[in-house]
């Protein structure tokens, strides 16, 4: 047997001994996340009205346009049956937003009715849990802009309309003649969909929202799985190394042996992870796609290629940093850092110009678009060239930093 | 007394074993650093969703007017301009855009016919999309906002010039409109309970940062303790009694954890996101404890560093996604009560009133004292 395959061999035990921690672990909080994601997509699934979204009503808003408004879109509008307005007192609200069992409320002054025909400086306070997260805040802010424009020029309109019955002696009952205005306004909020007629082209050569997400998922999954090889790669010294190329393995087989055991520990743990998921998932019951497991299966045999290359990535990193404490910090920032460049938080086609140029040459973007391409049944030959020029820069500088420190 | 002074010292000789790391000085640099370089590219053109803009008709000034707000709007929505129908559907089946909202030829003559034809007709816009989906009928909600101005004119228009059947001219019907014409936000912003406008900040890019930020808080201290089970490992500790053992935890993580908090400080303050020197300190220090305690159950849940080491990515993912840092999946509140994360983003949000001290002080009171417990039972444990 030759000295690399014994130092490959000896890599391979050390990592493997690491393994039971990995798999305890694995076991352990992917079971518990999968158990519980599916018992509360259960109980979520079996009640319909749990699926609505519900907004509370806090003051007294009938007898206003407002409140016509409101009971109008709740037994008319297609919206109904994704929206339900409750009405409630503050007290109860507050508790219903806080405990999660309501979205947000809005809160109508009294008087507001009267103030706001008047044009007086009046709101609605629109409140949303503490817990929203600022994405979420910002998405409700356009919506309700949007819902705020349209009562306040159907106001306009309403009011405008009273001016001119007086001011042109129109003999109607202005009362009666606004009524009849506000429900045209009614009638054209319900029938909205109808100025803008949808042409479907279909999907083609785009994947899904949840097809996009799925490959996302796993390489941030890969990216921050790097930091669980820092109780094996991180060396205070290289006293070790230096013992190893006395006896005749030099650096770069060093590296290289090291770097294989580290990546079939990855592609164990992601084995572990998908399989453990499948069973729990199995277990929990639930309406799941015909097949979705071999599909999957094949997808992650197909995404081995970019395990290859972000282990590479790590294994770099890990030659780099000679603490615990940095090592970790190192892997999360890059691992973090390189999932919010590379599209796998916020799709790619959201990110500004100049970070959609750059990510494709990231490693990590990389690796999503060979993930896109083996979606979507594309030869994804340029992406496996980037990643193999990558790999191989990663493992020689790798070879360099350990050369260096062997050397010192 | 002394014991005060010994771990004040211990505590300065640890962390000056951190920061003589050069790599860790740097790293937590690069924070605030990339921070910055992230609130500047940020400011680019960007969207969540893009929407191709066609008009039939370019000389329309109506449409003109829409399409130059739609434009200009501070939105999650981009949109620009395309020349050509052709285009514009060839835009949506490459995927480059997520629709195409095409301005019809006549587009108020439209308007108004279908007003007066009780909602019939040819549609002003025709919405080109792959496939729609719940995001696509968020976005029209903001379309329907935009063009409400038109429809809603040519509603009163309609109504006054036919239902009333008052002739007036054109420029006195636009004034009696637009008596009131005043535009405003009809909606204030709040939290729940707490009667306070809610502070985020108006870029999507930028939003998930603060929760990203305090995530890393909680890997540091998770690092800390992989690296005390090191040194307890490798004999540094045995030195230390039991009681000062247990102190040194807390040491070490701080030493590791002040450092990167003092940086995450530093990024908040750069990114925009800092809403006063006092509030995010006090949040800071509350989050601090609570990192402090959390991170030690963990540890001691795991037992050994190999086995912390491989929990750490599958926690910092849940993390992710069970704490509100991109969205808030509702349905997993047991699971977020155990996170110190979710604690520190619902009190940042609402800034920290008196509430939210005492529920993040109290996560950290019981925190410690499931540890001491942990630790009896332990030593009842190893003794028997």
């Amino acid at each position: 047997m030759g000295r690399f395959q014994k130092y490959f061999l000896a890599q391979l035990k050390r990592v493997f001994r690491f393994f039971p921690f990995i798999a305890a672990m694995t076991l352990l909080l992917v079971g518990s996340l999968t158990l519980l994601a599916s018992s509360v997509m259960q109980s979520y699934l079996s009640s319909e009205e749990k699926q609505k979204l519900k907004i509370g009503v806090v003051g007294d808003a009938s007898g206003s346009y407002l409140g016509f408004g409101i009971m109008a879109i709740q037994m008319m509008d297609s919206s109904r049956f994704a929206i339900d307005f409750v009405e409630l007192t503050e007290e109860e609200a507050v508790k219903g937003v806080q405990s999660g069992k309501m979205s947000a409320y809005v809160t109508v002054p009294d008087g507001f009715a009267e103030a706001f025909e008047r044009d007086e400086d009046v709101y609605v306070t629109f409140a949303v849990s503490s817990r929203t997260s600022s994405v979420g805040v910002i998405l409700m802010k356009e919506l309700v802009k949007a819902a705020s424009d349209v009562v306040v020029e159907s106001r306009n309109a309403i009011n405008g309309t009273w001016v001119l019955l007086a001011e042109q002696n129109v003999q109607e009952d202005f009362g009666a003649a606004t009524d009849r205005l506000f429900l045209r306004y009614v009638q054209l909020f319900l029938n909205r969909a109808k100025f803008w007629p949808l042409d479907l082209c279909g999907i083609s050569n785009r994947l899904t929202f949840v097809e996009y997400y799925a490959i996302a998922v796993i390489i941030l999954f890969m990216l921050l799985w790097g930091i669980t090889g820092s109780g094996l790669f991180v060396k205070r010294d290289a006293s070790l190394a230096q013992f190893w190329k006395s006896r005749g393995q030099g650096v770069l087989g060093q590296i290289c042996a090291e770097y294989l055991a580290y990546f079939i520990l990855m592609l164990g743990s992601m084995i572990l992870v998908f399989m453990s998921a499948a069973v729990f998932m199995q277990r929990a019951g639930g309406n799941l796609p015909e097949g979705i497991f071999s599909a999957g299966a094949l997808f992650l045999a197909k995404m081995i290629p970019a395990a290859a290359l972000l282990a590479g990535f790590q294994f770099f990193l890990y030659e780099l940093i000679s603490d615990m404490v940095s090592g970790i910090l190192l892997q999360f920032i890059a691992g973090i850092g390189l999932a919010y460049l590379s599209g796998c938080l916020y799709p790619i086609s959201a990110l500004p110009e100049s970070i959609r140029q750059l990510a494709p040459f990231l490693p990590s973007g990389a690796a999503l678009q060979y993930g896109i391409r083996c979606m979507r049944n594309m030869p994804p030959w340029r992406e496996v060239i980037y990643m193999a020029m990558y790999l191989l820069l990663f493992l020689v500088l790798a070879a360099g930093v350990r050369e260096r420190r062997v050397r010192r | 007394m002394r014991g005060i002074r010994r771990t004040i010292l211990y505590y300065g000789l640890l962390s000056k074993r951190f920061l003589k790391k050069l790599s860790f000085v740097l790293l937590l640099f690069a924070v605030p650093v990339l921070a910055l370089c992230l609130r500047n590219v940020s400011e680019q053109n960007s969207g969540m969703l893009k929407i191709a803009l066609c008009m039939e008709d370019p000389e329309d000034e109506a449409v003109r007017k829409l399409a130059e707000e739609l434009i200009d709007a501070d939105s999650v929505m981009k949109c620009f301009l395309v020349e050509g129908e052709d285009a514009a559907r060839k835009m949506v089946m490459s995927g480059e855009v997520d629709a195409a909202w095409i301005f019809r030829s006549g587009f108020t003559g439209r308007i108004k016919e279908m007003i007066a034809n009780n909602m019939k007709g040819d549609g002003p816009i025709l919405v080109v999309e792959q496939e729609d989906n719940v995001v696509l009928q968020l976005a029209r909600i903001k379309l329907f906002g935009v063009i409400y101005s038109t429809l809603s004119y040519a509603m009163f228009q309609d109504f006054v010039h036919r239902d009333l059947g008052v002739d007036v001219a054109e420029g006195e019907l636009r004034t009696y409109y637009e008596a009131y014409g005043e535009e405003k936000n009809l909606f204030q912003f709040a939290t729940a309970g707490a009667n306070t406008q809610v502070e985020t900040p108006s870029n999507y890019m930028i939003a998930p940062l603060r929760g990203m930020l305090a995530i890393l808080i909680v890997v540091c201290g998770l690092a800390a303790d992989m690296f005390f089970l090191q040194d307890e490992a490798s004999g540094v500790l045995d030195a230390f009694s039991m009681r000062m053992r247990r102190r040194s935890i807390y040491i070490y993580q701080l030493a590791a954890m002040v450092p990167a908090a003092v940086a995450v400080l530093a990024a908040l303050l750069l990114l925009g996101d800092f809403t006063g020197t006092a509030s995010e300190l006090l949040l800071m220090i509350l989050y601090l404890a609570d990192c402090m305690v959390f991170c030690n159950l963990i540890r001691r849940l795991c037992g050994t560093a190999g086995c912390l080491g491989a929990g750490i990515p599958i926690l910092t993912l849940g993390m992710l996604v069970v704490c509100p840092v991109f969205f808030n999946l509702g349905q997993f509140h047991t699971v977020q009560y155990l996170l110190p994360p979710y604690y520190y983003l619902s009190a940042a949000r609402v800034g920290p009133g008196s509430h939210e001290i005492a529920v993040m002080a109290l996560f950290a009171v019981i925190g410690a004292a499931m540890d001491i417990l942990a630790e009896k039972v332990c030593l009842i444990l190893k003794k028997s």
